[in-house]
């Protein structure tokens, strides 16, 4: 199963506008994309949900996981941690 | 009452803030959404139906944020894109959905409850995300909206442009306002420096704010709405809709260089909050920035900025007004608006405690760090930099001040004047500072002891008080001798009538909001520096603010032909 680690970088950590462009990329692309804080206790979210994701209070720093079950998702995914990392 | 009573009848009194004369229809802010009684589906009847109408709500308030976001820009158009996408958030459908099959609830009760949920959890993990809890409940009420056939809570969509009537706005629907759109704000309650009232100023909306009788006003009502006299007509006879029909504001441009009509100079600046409002003021034409807030810069944040954001921001205001003056003023956080980093305690009176300047002395390396920056950029960039201090009390708070400037090389320091003392003694805070920039919000505040945000004391909490304009008069006094030039970096500033006191009073530049810029240029070119003399005399010579601006806008006939 592809997955992806990424450093959320934002000043304000993953808040309102990168997680609704987060969830916007995702529903376009159409596959299922789950996101977790990293370790042993990270409860994976939808990551097509803004208000999930944002529900995880993700601060600058945080290390995540994105994850897929679609065997053709490793190009998203990279996509998507490279949003993750972006500085807005 | 008949409309022939109407016609006569006294108009309704108010605070005008931003001067315009129109006339239009009155549309009443849609209601907001309450909490949906806790019923369940019939009996017998298939959840399926109910769980699809909530996935077609959401996605219908989705497709209409983002209609609206389509018909505007800058920040309010990312704001509303981005409150689209929670709308239809498939988190938030999905937990109504399950409220439905589970427990059998009404698609609006099971939206109010799953979405109320969801805020209360963004609102438990605090900072900026908690900020956010306002927006899932907005979007709730909207969806619950759709669902009971209810109008969307907010500002309307008539289809036409009209006089927008209500209470008073909260800051999501201050971010919705288009001047294209509504032609005026009546609002029964707001301060003169409230959210709403700078949000209007800088959209060139204009605005009463303090209307009684407002709240009274129906849907449909025929108004004329005199701002600049304060004044709302309710069903208004032939002659005034024509006269307003004949002055409808024109979109005036400002010159880029203002003259009294006898030819003294005032230059006309910009008040800039964000790096991306200097673009906007330079293109609007003004002669540089009177006033630019670096707070943005600290906002928000959890540390203090590195020095390399710092100039980045600086530098790219500065860039946008190459060989003007740019007015930086420093920091002003501290127990009124708090920063985490400062460590400043709370404080019983916040508006009398440790801000502005005075954060210095809990944090001196916050000011230093500060003005390193702003020496850095102002060395890459070609703009003529000057820098303030807000909330400077005395002659050797500003001694300090400009002896720390001095030391990063900025040479053109300078002080706000806002508090009473400052102004009664400038002479002495001049000695070493070389420019006064006066805040009139702060200084009425303080001289009137009327909190400004409290609209029962609007007329108190008004620059027109005739002891704050003479608390002016002396800066400018106390400043004359040593040719320090002083500026008006308050929102009086914008006020076309009051900016011709103003430069009757002795100040020599005015900063405003750029979309002020063109109106008040129009008045002072109908005016030479006599007439201002003599109407800052008769403003001096008022009873009371009310007094005052009725004898200046009596005495000043430029106003009512520019319809202002």
């Amino acid at each position: 199963m592809p997955t992806q680690r990424a450093v959320v970088q934002s000043p304000d950590g993953l808040h309102a506008r990168p997680a609704a462009a987060l969830a916007q990329r995702v529903a376009a692309a159409g596959l299922p994309v789950s996101l977790a804080r990293a370790g042993d206790d990270g409860m994976p979210v939808d990551a097509a949900s803004m208000l999930a994701m944002m529900g995880l209070g993700l601060s600058r720093g945080d290390v995540v996981v994105l994850s897929s079950d679609a065997p053709d998702s490793a190009a998203l995914l990279a996509e998507l941690g490279a949003l993750i990392e972006a500085t807005e | 009452m008949s409309a022939t009573q109407r016609d006569t009848a006294a108009p309704l009194r108010g605070l005008g803030v931003v001067p315009g004369l129109v006339s239009g229809q009155a549309i009443r802010m849609s209601p907001t959404v309450s909490e949906p009684p806790r019923t369940q589906l019939p009996p017998g009847t298939s959840t399926d139906p109910a769980a699809a109408r909530i996935a077609e709500a959401a996605t219908e308030v989705g497709r209409e944020l983002s209609t609206a976001a389509d018909r505007t820009s800058g920040t309010s158009a990312e704001l509303l894109r981005t409150t689209a996408v929670m709308a239809a958030d498939p988190a938030l459908v999905a937990a109504a959905q399950a409220l439905v099959r589970n427990e059998r609830l009404t698609p609006e009760s099971a939206v109010w409850s799953a979405g109320t949920a969801l805020a209360d959890q963004l609102a438990g993990l605090g900072g900026v995300l908690a900020e956010r809890a306002r927006d899932v409940r907005d979007v709730r009420d909207r969806i619950v909206a759709v669902l009971l056939g209810r109008p969307a809570p907010g500002i309307p969509e008539p289809g036409h442009p009209f006089v927008l009537v209500a209470h008073d706005l909260a800051p999501a629907d201050t971010a919705r306002l288009d001047a294209g759109r509504v032609l005026a704000l009546v609002l029964s309650g707001g301060g003169a420096t409230s959210h709403t009232a700078i949000l209007a100023r800088a959209l060139g909306i204009p605005t009463v704010l303090g209307v009684a009788g407002a709240d009274d006003i129906p849907t449909g009502t025929a108004l004329v709405v005199d701002a600049g006299a304060g004044a709302v007509h309710l069903d208004p006879g032939p002659d005034l809709v024509a006269r307003a029909g004949s002055v409808t504001r024109r979109r005036r441009t400002f010159s880029g260089r203002c003259t009294t009509r006898d030819g003294r100079p005032v230059p006309l600046l910009a008040n800039v909050g964000a790096p991306g409002d200097a673009a906007a003021a330079a293109q609007a034409g003004a002669e540089g920035v009177g006033l630019f807030r670096t707070e943005f810069c600290f906002l928000d944040r959890t540390e203090a900025p590195r020095r390399c954001e710092q100039v980045a921001s600086y530098r790219e205001v500065f860039a946008a007004f190459p060989d003007r003056k740019v007015v930086v003023r420093t920091l002003d956080a501290g127990a009124d608006k708090p920063l985490p980093f400062l460590g400043v305690p709370d404080e019983p009176n916040p508006a009398l405690g440790v801000r502005g300047l005075r954060v210095a002395t809990y944090a001196p390396e916050i000011l230093d760090e500060q003005l390193a920056a702003i020496a850095e950029a102002a060395a890459a960039e070609r703009a003529e930099v000057w820098v303030m201090a807000p909330m400077v009390s005395t002659a050797a708070e500003a001694d300090a001040f400009v002896d720390r400037c001095g030391r990063y090389g900025l040479t053109s320091a300078g002080v706000m004047i806002e508090v009473p003392s400052a102004a009664i003694l400038s002479r002495h805070l001049l000695r070493t500072a070389t420019f006064a920039s006066i805040g009139t919000n702060d200084l009425t505040q303080y001289a009137m002891a009327a909190d400004r945000m409290l609209p029962q004391l609007a007329s108190l909490g008004s620059a027109w008080q005739p002891a704050v304009l003479a608390l002016v008069a002396q800066t400018c006094q106390g400043a004359a001798p040593r040719g320090r030039p002083v500026g008006v970096c308050g929102e009086a500033a914008a006020d076309p009538a009051l900016a011709a006191v103003l430069v009757g009073l002795g100040v020599s530049s005015l900063s405003m909001s750029a979309s002020a810029l063109a109106d008040v240029e129009a008045v002072l070119a109908r005016v030479d520096q006599d007439d201002c003399v003599r109407l800052a005399q008769q403003a001096l010579d008022a009873d009371g603010a009310d007094q005052a601006r009725q004898i200046v806008r009596q005495n000043l006939p430029a106003l009512s032909e520019l319809g202002l």
